[in-house]
């Protein structure tokens, strides 16, 4: 995509005040932004706005949104899901890039860091809007034109993300997040449709039963029969891995 | 529009496009190493360090790269000598050009971790893809540059 103008305000003001003023395209990370065709008068960065942090609250962490991918990794504040999320997103170089607001805002289906997001139950802060669960913010267009400030959720027990690549660095086949706090969410990203949410979980269940009415479909990358096969391994692994733990 | 840039301990006054990359911006400024392979962010042909960390500078913006220090191989020249001595002696220097970006890699990987593990040299690496001498050599090279230059 390319820009006539790139902008660089200081605050979420100025931000708004910019998005009133012509088209524009808000610009994260970036990175994809890169890949796309397209002419458009503004380019809004938001680098400039102080929103790359980590906060470890009581009971919650929160994540300003552009906090790159690399950052996450580093850190020991998260879950073990968040680290095992980004650890195969591009190279070292692409996550010191990648931000969390752009992975998130961009409602990609093949999001490894959205996958789980979404089995963390986490909360989307944006600027206008003010709060919304991540996964209705991913399921409708209820908040349009407005910056995506914070990324929330609540601390859990365990938590275990895997994910089916044909290569190293590559975008999933299928991914699969399981988080356990006060409840058991299951998250399945990659299929190649947005991530959905197994919820209200019954515990005597299998990895089959479980995931029997998630749809898994057919792309370039593989079939959905091939991807069913290979979410319930993952799964049937990470329900093993969370017993032992337990 | 102009820009001011700080690049290799040298500072630039330069005129950009509004939306230019630092890949074209330094290719401009007649910094050659840093190499345009797959302009995706895929390859890391094109990894420069910028304050202390390591981009692809094809989808990296210029201005974003105001008042900021980016080193590419020609500030690092005589680490970057060490590090492709080990590099040929093991025969993986052959194109030569994802050379620039590995060595980028390596510089930044050393900086930032302590003591890797070819495990952590493989992951650290992942995003430099090379299409000639293939990745066991390069492992080697590494290994044996660190287990010397440790403690630089």
């Amino acid at each position: 995509m390319r820009f006539k103008e790139i902008v660089q305000p200081t605050t979420l003001d100025q931000v708004v005040s910019e998005m009133n003023n012509s088209k524009y395209t808000i610009i994260g990370g970036g990175l994809f932004l890169k890949l796309q065709k397209g002419y458009v008068n503004k380019g809004i960065d938001l680098s400039k706005l102080n929103l790359d942090y980590i906060r470890d609250e009581e009971d919650r962490i929160r994540i300003g949104a552009m906090t790159t991918l690399r950052e996450l990794e580093k850190s020991s504040l998260f879950p073990d899901c968040i680290g095992q999320s980004v650890l195969q997103v591009g190279g070292v170089g692409l996550r010191n890039l990648a931000t969390i607001g752009g992975s998130v805002s961009g409602k990609y289906s093949f999001s490894d860091i959205g996958t789980a997001l979404i089995a963390l139950d986490a909360r989307l802060r944006f600027h206008l809007y003010g709060e919304i669960p991540m996964i209705e913010y991913l399921n409708s267009n209820t908040v349009k034109n407005d910056i995506l400030v914070e990324v929330s959720f609540s601390k859990v027990g365990f938590s275990s993300f895997k994910a089916f690549k044909h290569n190293y660095t590559d975008f999933a086949l299928v991914n699969i997040c399981v988080t356990s706090g006060d409840k058991i969410r299951i998250a399945v990203g990659a299929r190649p449709g947005k991530a959905v949410l197994i919820k209200d979980i019954n515990t005597k269940h299998n990895a089959q039963e479980l995931l029997r009415d998630v749809e898994f479909s057919n792309d370039f990358r593989g079939t959905g029969a091939y991807r069913r096969s290979v979410a319930e391994t993952m799964l049937s692994d990470i329900l093993k891995e969370g017993l032992f733990w337990k | 529009m102009e820009v001011k840039l700080k690049i290799n301990g040298r500072e630039y006054n330069h005129s950009i496009k509004p939306d230019e990359y630092l890949l074209d911006t330094l290719r401009d400024l007649g910094i050659k190493s840093v190499k345009r392979g797959c302009d995706t962010t895929s390859c890391g042909s094109c990894s420069v360090i910028v304050d202390g960390k390591l981009v692809p500078s094809c989808s990296f913006y210029t201005i974003r790269a105001q008042e900021k220090d980016v080193t590419t191989v020609e500030g690092i020249y005589e680490e970057a000598d060490k590090i492709a001595e080990y590099i040929t002696a093991e025969g993986v220097e052959q194109c030569g050009f994802c050379s620039p970006g590995l060595v980028m890699a390596v510089y930044s990987m050393k900086e930032e971790l302590e003591n890797p593990t070819l495990e952590d040299i493989k992951h650290y690496l992942a995003g430099n893809i090379c299409r000639c001498s293939g990745y066991e050599g390069q492992h080697r090279a590494i290994l044996k540059y660190l287990e010397v230059h440790h403690e630089c």
